[in-house]
């Protein structure tokens, strides 16, 4: 489904060059739960972003199901990743300004579904998430792992072939960080491909492969 | 998707309603200014549209060739030029003249001072476009003594009764019929009237000769057909012209009418075009100067988007969706401004109709001005969203929603660069309204060279015959007069001239065009004019009727010593020099002082009664005098005029143009500091954790201040840095066509930089006293 090849990231201001990532290369299969592991400051986030088509790499190639997405436009990478991509973040980042249905929503309104289509697979969603009866409540009125459900359930409406969680559990207490893994693990029983980034040895148990970073380079994997 | 797009714009405006009500103030503010100068400018320039014939229709020039090589432009032409063109030119498909004379209307026993009575040919109808209420256009002009009025002026004398029959009778000397009724004319055409008279009564009323070459007066309206060439057929007139009177200096000219409001006639001199640039550049400054405070609010707070941003990016919208999101807010905001503007603008209309003198009405908005205006709103929702949604866009999800980004910091350069533009055209509109009140300042202070103070001046319509020197003795008999004179115009705006003076070794070819002033002996005395050789009129000397008086300028342009005693004569009047006055501003300080001279024959030609009083209270005094008059007088409408009156009506543009600037300036200032008001507080948050390190580091608190004043205070210096030469070359520009102005100081310049940098100080000083006095413990328990 994935596949990097030679990867670098180098972020350059006018007197700074750092280089995020250094040659990595790996693939990820459909279906997979991947976990990226290492020490604040490896390039986990780098790494998750041009994975996301968020970002564009320096150098080297990065194949997105079967297509190079290196020299994509954004819209093209925005396309291929409205249609594909969904992801978790650790501070849930919900827009304030909408409420739990209209967050859950966004993804459909940018694939051009019918408001009658949008309603019913959010509703549908939110009933999966146990949230609907927030529905109408804005992110400044629910809890953490109210809001990290709201924001799984935002990732998933839109029937991502793949998510990409940048530690999903990281502002969570044990109790709603284990249920956001459950989730997850929901999901990728079904055959979503999962790709984590997360500094938690537990969260990163329930992923059936680890890749280690460190200084940008993949050190080791275990599965 | 517009939904939700709307859902966000409206609960992030209700999330910040102050900075939501600066923008949308701002932007109202702005639109309404633009607004109210669009409606003045669409007037000015749809003078004389109402005419139907607008696009073939001609006022006739003349280009009159004297001693010196200075041509004298003048729409004044002579009687004899109409049947002249329209018997000579298969060109001209019609020809009219159009003479604007104030007549005495008496209808039973009331009596009007009409000022707006028209004498024109019978063929007016067929030129101008006048809309008849009752009677028939073909024939109300056919008998010579009818009279034609707008329906405002016939329920003046009439009310309610039927006025066609009526009979008038106009300057004790001759009946007319009221033989029709026509609409009130547009204001804004120069061809208007109240009351319309057959050209012939000129004759009648006024003794005028209706077929002679030698006095102009009135003006030559023509209608040219489709295939008529402008130069050629100028060029025939002046062929024919001079074939008629080889000696003539006089050229004839067709000048369209769309340009005689805005256009001044003498190329050197500027029109009614300037004060239009004027007014509109400052709209336009005043409207970006709101477009800036949006643009500038935006990008500062552009950090409370910042997530959002992100995450449409995320799930699945690219830059161009962003960019169409917030340039659709900055245009509903537009819209939203536009509503409110249109509600400031029916508020303030009433003030600005008064400040400009005009009957400016929303009614008369037409499909083309309204279209015109949601024009403007869209190109200011453009303007002013177009960097924010720029920069919003720009935005990457990567750095944004791992908090990463520091608030306010990329747009700074920005901010400063449109804080900077926005005081630099404050400034500038400052400088250039300051300038002319000074100008208007200089002028009402300025010593003329006559006193016009405490006269009346009285215009009696019809001859004032021997009847004058007993109402003189009468007048002079009361304490609070001291002086009588009478004159053919006001000593403070003369506008008769001649060539026809001669002395001894003038240049007889040429001519000299001379200004002149038909008065009696006691002019001197009366308005106090300043002999600076000879002596003035004394009625002691019988032979002074035959005299003159002429100013400095004239004195030597005759170059004769000793000039007094000179030989000097006009229209057949032979005299001689006996006093030279002091040179004195007979009309608009635009124009430098020309040769001047004052005669007292033919003083049955001056209308004008000039009375000097000497009273502590002037009511009573003029009491008084109304009632001597009455004596002498019945018939009299008495209304009272000051010369100073009339002095001040020549600067009515300049007033006019002061008052509505004074209001846009201090607009341009609030709308300015209201963007510097919220943008100090924004970026006084932002700055916190910087003065608070500062302070537990041992800054005191007026040091803080001083650190937040100084970094929003050197914007201001900046801009005064730029403003200083661009408004020095605007007042230049402005003070070019006059012969008298001001002096183009540097403490105005000083004092308005130096006003608003403390006026922008002053703003920022709350925030900046507010952040310096907060305590750090507070701050940096919840760091």
């Amino acid at each position: 489904m994935i596949k990097t090849v030679n990867l670098c990231k180098v972020f350059r201001t006018d007197e700074v060059e750092t280089t995020a990532l250094n040659n990595v290369s790996f693939e990820v299969k459909k279906g997979e739960f991947l976990a990226v592991m290492g020490p604040s400051g490896c390039g986990k986030s780098t790494l998750l972003n041009i994975l996301g088509l968020l970002d564009n790499p320096s150098c080297g190639d990065l194949f997105f199901l079967d297509q190079n997405a290196s020299p994509m436009s954004e819209r093209q990478r925005a396309k291929l990743r409205k249609q594909n991509i969904g992801f978790v973040f650790q501070n849930f980042n919900l827009i304030d300004e909408l409420n739990v249905f209209e967050n859950v929503e966004l993804p459909l309104l940018y694939l051009g579904m019918s408001a009658k289509d949008r309603k019913a697979r959010v509703d549908q969603i939110l009933e999966q998430m146990e949230i609907v009866h927030r529905k109408k409540h804005f992110p400044v009125q629910l809890s953490g792992g109210q809001q990290q459900r709201v924001a799984v359930a935002r990732a998933v409406v839109a029937n991502p072939t793949l998510i990409l969680a940048d530690e999903p559990t990281g502002n969570l207490d044990s109790t709603h960080g284990e249920e956001v893994m459950n989730i997850l693990t929901k999901l990728n029983e079904k055959g979503t491909t999962i790709i984590m980034v997360t500094h938690n040895q537990r969260d990163a148990k329930f992923s059936r492969r680890i890749i280690n970073l460190f200084d940008g380079q993949i050190i080791s994997e275990t599965r | 998707m517009i939904r939700n797009y709307l859902v966000v714009l409206f609960r992030n405006l209700l999330k910040s309603p102050v900075y939501s009500l600066i923008n949308i103030l701002g932007l109202s503010a702005g639109l309404t200014c633009g607004i109210l100068i669009l409606m003045w400018v669409t007037d000015e320039l749809d003078y004389n549209k109402c005419h139907k014939n607008y696009d073939h229709l001609y006022r006739v020039y003349e280009i009159q060739n004297y001693s010196g090589g200075i041509p004298f432009y003048t729409h004044a032409t002579p009687t004899a030029l109409q049947p002249f063109l329209k018997k000579s030119f298969p060109e001209v498909q019609e020809c009219i003249r159009f003479s604007t004379i104030p007549v005495q209307m008496k209808y039973a026993d009331k009596v009007f001072k009409e000022q707006s009575t028209v004498f024109a040919d019978t063929s007016v109808c067929n030129v101008l476009t006048i809309e008849f209420v009752k009677g028939d256009p073909k024939t109300c002009l056919k008998d010579k003594n009818s009279v034609i009025m707008t329906e405002e002026t016939a329920a003046r004398y009439f009310g309610k009764a039927d006025p066609i029959g009526r009979v008038i009778r106009i300057n004790d000397v001759v009946n007319v019929n009221v033989t029709a009724i026509v609409k009130n004319l547009p204001r804004n055409t120069n061809f208007r009237f109240n009351c319309l008279l057959p050209i012939e009564l000129l004759k009648t009323i006024h003794g005028r000769d209706l077929n002679e070459w030698g006095t102009n007066f009135l003006a030559t309206l023509v209608i040219l057909r489709d295939n008529a060439s402008i130069p050629i057929l100028e060029q025939k007139v002046n062929f024919l012209q001079k074939s008629r009177d080889p000696q003539s200096r006089t050229t004839f000219h067709f000048r369209p009418v769309s340009e005689i409001r805005l256009k001044s006639l003498d190329p050197a001199k500027t029109g009614n075009d300037l004060i239009v640039k004027i007014l509109t550049s400052s709209a336009i400054f005043l409207l970006l100067i709101a477009c800036i405070n949006f643009m500038n609010l935006s990008t500062a707070r552009s950090a409370n988007r910042a997530k959002e941003v992100g995450i449409r990016k995320v799930v699945g919208s690219d830059r161009r969706m962003i960019i169409i999101q917030f340039l659709g807010e900055s245009l509903i905001i537009s819209f939203f401004s536009f509503g409110f503007a249109i509600l400031l603008t029916d508020l303030f209309l009433p003030t600005f109709n008064q400040l400009a003198n005009k009957s400016l009405s929303m009614s008369d908005w037409s499909l083309t001005f309204t279209l015109g205006l949601i024009g403007l709103t869209i190109f200011v929702g453009l303007f002013s969203g177009s960097y924010p949604a720029i920069y919003l866009s720009r935005f990457m999800p990567s750095e944004v929603l791992k908090g990463s980004l520091r608030k306010g910091a990329r747009s700074a350069t920005f901010r400063k660069i449109m804080v900077i533009l926005q005081f630099t055209l404050t400034i500038i509109l400052m400088i250039n309204t300051t300038f002319i009140f000074k100008q208007l300042l200089y002028v009402q202070n300025k010593e003329i060279g006559i006193d016009r103070t405490d006269e009346l001046i009285l215009s009696f319509d019809q001859g004032l015959n021997s009847k004058f020197e007993v109402l003189r003795s009468k007048l002079k008999s009361l304490p609070e007069v001291s002086n009588v004179t009478v004159c053919d115009n006001p000593p403070v705006n003369i506008g008769n001239s001649t060539s026809g003076a001669r002395w001894d070794g003038c240049d007889t070819v040429n001519g000299t065009l001379f200004t002149f002033l038909i008065a009696d002996h006691e002019l001197v005395e009366t308005v106090k004019l300043k002999i600076v050789e000879g002596r003035g009129f004394n009625k002691e000397f019988p032979t002074d009727t035959a005299n003159f008086l002429v100013n400095e300028t004239a004195a030597r342009i005759i170059g004769i010593k000793p000039i007094i005693g000179a030989n000097f004569s006009i229209w057949g009047v032979r005299g001689k020099i006996i006093g030279v006055v002091k040179d004195f501003h007979y009309q608009h300080m635009e124009a430098a002082i020309d040769p001047l001279f004052i005669m007292s024959a033919y003083t049955q030609w001056a209308n004008n009664i000039v009375i000097r009083l000497n009273a502590k209270d002037m009511d009573n005094a003029v009491k008084k005098v109304q009632k001597v008059i009455k004596e002498v007088y019945p018939d009299y409408p008495f209304e009272k005029g000051w010369i100073s009156d009339v002095f001040d009506d020549i600067y009515q543009t300049e007033r006019q143009v002061r008052d509505i600037l004074k209001y846009f300036t201090i607009l341009a200032l609030f709308i300015s500091c209201l963007g510097l008001l919220a943008l100090s507080a924004y970026i006084a948050e932002q700055q916190s954790k910087e003065m608070v390190i500062r302070k537990v580091h041992g800054a005191s608190v007026f040091q803080i201040v001083g650190i937040m004043i100084w970094n929003f205070g050197k914007w201001v210096i900046i801009s005064s840095v730029i403003a200083v030469p661009i408004a020095l070359y605007t007042v230049s520009t402005l003070f070019k066509t006059y012969a008298y102005h001001t002096p183009i100081s540097a403490w105005v310049f000083l004092a308005a930089c130096l006003g608003a940098i403390f006026i922008a100080v002053l703003t920022v000083l709350y925030q900046a006293v507010k952040t310096a006095n907060r305590n750090p413990v507070n701050y940096l328990k919840y760091e």
